[in-house]
């Protein structure tokens, strides 16, 4: 076992940790939230050129082919800086799904300019506000001579208001094997609908609705019928990059509670002399290392290649409830502070609870714990 | 970063493993939740030093083994799976020993190491007294010196083993009315000596473990005081640290959790039930966790740094895992769950009641979980002790 990071990660790390306390602040954080992209186009950019949205894609295809490993500290950078973007979207599922599965053309055609950051894709799988599920797909996709027609509502897809592309797995009654394909969708294409939802996440999420969309026969990703395999072989990446976020956010909120209860005095005194203090910060800390080491963990796995839907799991159900938890009492021992607009924890706050959500929880998650466990 | 271990080390896995289940079999010993430590057997303990499986991580000049703390993780998690009797080696072994190493005059090395490792000498610890539990500097036990000898009089309390070992390793006061934290001192004191008397403390169990220890004028000579006089505060912080972080915090009753699992699978309604799954997922998941942060504080010292914050949040963290599974396999019984051992009808042959009965000590033994936050906060965020400004 080893605990560190390689090298090579913490060159990552560090690039990141530089990039984030020089370029990024919760200032722009609070801008860009009100605008109506979420993100910072010019910041996308200057990831681009660092080269972060290559990392999964093959240097064939204009990437610079990485372990998923590699990427994750940046991940948690970005979570501790909170730093809204396409980019799980677009640079995780959307460049890992169609390295995975696209056919050669799509590939050309997409994977560079997503490395490059100039095209913006998302993934719309979940239908029901709740965990992602085969059985609660309803969107369809109908046969009409060689193309098909797409119908249905998607909800919760991350950045689809600003994506070029969608990435959406739909019912598919002409196909054998599950019975799900993914297609790609032109976001401009006619019958394509995003709407926003009001959500309290740093994160924009829309319903998207496809509103008898004609789809190419040459945009169907992978083989027909095999959609939910695809997304299941690619879940463990989407989940454990939420994780890292987490655990950059936990450790993040750690460091401001350690510093507001050392320098906020009241009765004469710092409040991280009381005791009841300093042990809430104690279980944060507790909290927050093992998040860390599953989540790491999982990571590895997943980069390895080695089965870990459990490890997936536990990593999911223990940090995003640890996050939930911390925030909680981080608010908690700052007093009516943590509760205004002005001071930051509100948002790690908001996102805790979001990422939490995102996913499954840890209720869902332990479902799967339990299976694994042959219950 | 890396999750798996070395091929060296799965195979080291399945030799401890395949050793114990060889005992097991012929009758050695019977797999229990908390007999590593209720259980002394000096046989037993030999058979491990036989195997060079005591004193692992010990340097090879005073016969050691000069391997990781990763490896005695290994050996550690097998052993605990199994639980075979622990005690007359167990206290030597994992502190007594390395304290030496760092402490300890020449002489004592060659006095005590050796026999430590082959299993000739068992140790107890006398730290705690009825005025100093978590408070370590409120001790009065004295040793007032008399030429090249100490003389000894005071009480300890809980001293496990003190009833089996042959040396009780020993914090006094060697400087009365002196500074606190600088007025103490470690010594190694033969339990043989005139003036000692032991008497055994039963548990809740109404189990024979630990006892108290009275000195009357016990004459000691000088030679056997460890590390520098008044400095023995400071020496038993650093040795706490490598007695914290131990998977013994994670697995004390390890049986049950197996035990649990096997009885969910075999019951369907039990099976089906949402809530026994959610909650024993739970369970996997802070025991997954717990190991974690076990093979964590291995790494740090093999990394050649004190486990400090480390062993504390381990500790803390891997205890409450105990006690939640424990209070969660009673009602897994139902009324079963209050039936204690030897009675024929009762799954697990009782572990589970008897375990109940030793998870409130998990949380107090070698730092209660209160001390263990604030040396968490204290040590590991830097946050200030309570202190009024004048
Ligand atoms: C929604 C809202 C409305 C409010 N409305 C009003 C109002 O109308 N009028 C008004 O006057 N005030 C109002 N307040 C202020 C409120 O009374 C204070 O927020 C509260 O008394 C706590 O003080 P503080 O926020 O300064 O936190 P602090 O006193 O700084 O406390 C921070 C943390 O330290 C802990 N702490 C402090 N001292 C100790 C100690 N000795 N031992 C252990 N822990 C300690 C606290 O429990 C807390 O967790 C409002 C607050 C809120 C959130
Ligand atoms: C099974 C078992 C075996 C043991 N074996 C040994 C042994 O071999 N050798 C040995 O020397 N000792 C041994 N002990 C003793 C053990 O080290 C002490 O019980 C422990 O240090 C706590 O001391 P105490 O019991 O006096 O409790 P106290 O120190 O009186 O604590 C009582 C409560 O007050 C809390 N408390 C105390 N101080 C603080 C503080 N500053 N802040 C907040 N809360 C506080 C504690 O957390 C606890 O909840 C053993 C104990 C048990 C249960």
């Amino acid at each position: 076992m080893d605990f560190s990071l390689s090298e090579e990660q913490k060159m990552f790390k560090d690039t990141a940790e530089t990039f984030m306390s020089k370029e990024w602040s919760i200032e722009l954080l609070r801008k860009v939230i009100k605008d109506e992209k979420g993100y910072s186009v010019d910041h996308w950019k200057k990831i681009a050129d660092l080269g972060w949205m290559g990392m999964l894609i093959d240097e064939r295809y204009g990437g610079i082919g990485c372990s998923f490993m590699d990427l994750c500290p940046i991940l948690e950078e970005m979570g501790r800086a909170l730093f809204p973007s396409p980019f799980l979207a677009s640079a995780i599922m959307g460049a890992s799904i169609l390295s995975e599965a696209a056919s050669e053309e799509m590939k050309e055609k997409l994977l560079a300019p997503i490395a490059g950051g100039d095209v913006v894709v998302t993934l719309a799988v979940g239908e029901t506000g709740d965990n992602w599920s085969k059985d609660t797909i309803a969107t369809k996709a109908e046969k009409n001579g060689g193309n098909y027609v797409l119908k249905g509502t998607k909800m919760f897809v991350p950045f689809a208001h600003v994506s070029d592309y969608i990435i959406c797995c739909a019912k598919d009654e002409s196909a054998s094997g599950n019975g799900t394909t993914l297609f790609l969708v032109d976001t401009r294409a006619k019958g394509v609908e995003c709407i926003p939802i009001p959500t309290f996440s740093i994160d924009r999420y829309s319903k998207v609705v496809f509103d008898g969309v004609t789809i190419l026969e040459e945009n169907v990703i992978g083989k027909v019928g095999s959609g939910w395999d695809v997304i299941e072989k690619m879940l463990p990446r989407l989940v454990v990059s939420k994780c890292m976020e987490i655990v950059g956010g936990l450790q993040k909120v750690l460091e401001i509670t350690v510093q507001w209860v050392k320098d906020r005095e009241q009765f004469g005194v710092p409040i991280g002399s009381f005791q009841a203090i300093q042990h809430y910060c104690a279980e944060m800390a507790v909290d927050v290392e093992t998040s860390k080491f599953i989540t790491y963990q999982a990571a590895w796995k997943t980069s390895e290649n080695i089965p870990c839907k459990k490890e997936v799991s536990m990593a999911k159900a223990w940090s995003g409830e640890a996050y939930q938890r911390v925030t909680a009492l981080a608010l908690q021992v700052h007093g009516a502070m943590g509760f205004t607009e002005e001071y930051d924890l509100h948002f790690y706050y908001k996102q805790a609870k979001s990422l939490q959500l995102m996913y499954g929880g840890g209720a869902y998650h332990r479902k799967i714990v339990a299976q694994e466990m042959g219950y | 970063m890396d999750f798996s271990f070395t091929k060296e080390q799965e195979q080291f896995r399945m030799e401890v493993r395949q050793f114990l289940e060889d005992e097991m079999r012929s009758g050695t010993f019977e797999k229990k939740s908390n007999y590593y430590l209720e259980k002394s057997s000096p046989e037993f303990s030999r058979k491990l030093a036989a195997r060079g499986w005591l004193g692992m991580t010990w340097p090879k000049e005073y016969g050691g083994g000069n391997r990781s703390y990763m490896d005695r993780a290994i050996f550690m998690e097998e052993i605990l799976n199994y639980q075979p009797p622990l005690m007359y080696h167990f206290f030597g072994e994992r502190q007594i020993g390395p304290a030496l190493i760092h402490y300890g005059s020449d002489e004592q090395k060659r006095e005590f190491l050796t026999k430590i490792i082959n299993a000739e000498i068992s140790f107890c610890l006398g730290i705690s007294e009825p005025g100093a539990g978590s408070d370590v500097a409120a001790i009065s036990t004295v040793a007032k010196e008399e030429g090249d000898y100490f003389i000894i009089n005071g009480q300890k309390i809980w001293t496990t083993n003190a009833h089996n070992a042959d040396y009780i390793w020993l914090v006094v006061v060697t400087n009365p009315g002196g500074p606190k934290y600088r007025n103490m001192s470690e010594i190694i004191v033969d339990l043989k000596l005139p003036g000692i008397t032991v008497r055994p403390l039963y548990n809740m169990i109404g189990v024979h473990c630990f006892n108290e220890v009275f000195f009357e004028d016990v004459k000691v000579h000088k030679k056997h005081l460890v590390g520098e006089k008044n400095k023995g505060f400071h020496q038993v912080l650093s040795q706490v640290d490598y007695e914290r972080g131990g998977f013994e915090r994670l697995m004390q009753n390890y049986p049950l959790y197996e035990g649990a699992k096997d009885i969910i699978r075999k019951n369907v309604s039990l099976k089906s039930d949402p809530v026994v799954r959610d909650k024993m997922a739970a369970l996997d998941i802070e025991l997954e966790l717990g190991r974690l942060l076990v093979y964590h504080v291995a790494w740090v010292t093999d990394q050649g740094r004190i486990p400090n914050r480390e062993a504390a949040i381990s500790k803390h963290f891997c205890t409450r895992f105990e006690q939640k599974l424990g209070d969660f396999v009673t009602e897994l019984l139902g009324q079963f769950g209050q039936v204690m051992p030897g009675y024929p009808e009762t799954p697990l042959n009782g572990d589970v009641a008897d375990s109940y009965l030793w998870s409130p000590s998990y949380t107090i033994q070698g730092g209660t979980s209160e001390i263990l936050k604030t040396v968490i906060a204290t040590r590991g965020l830097d946050l200030i002790f309570t202190k009024r400004k004048a």
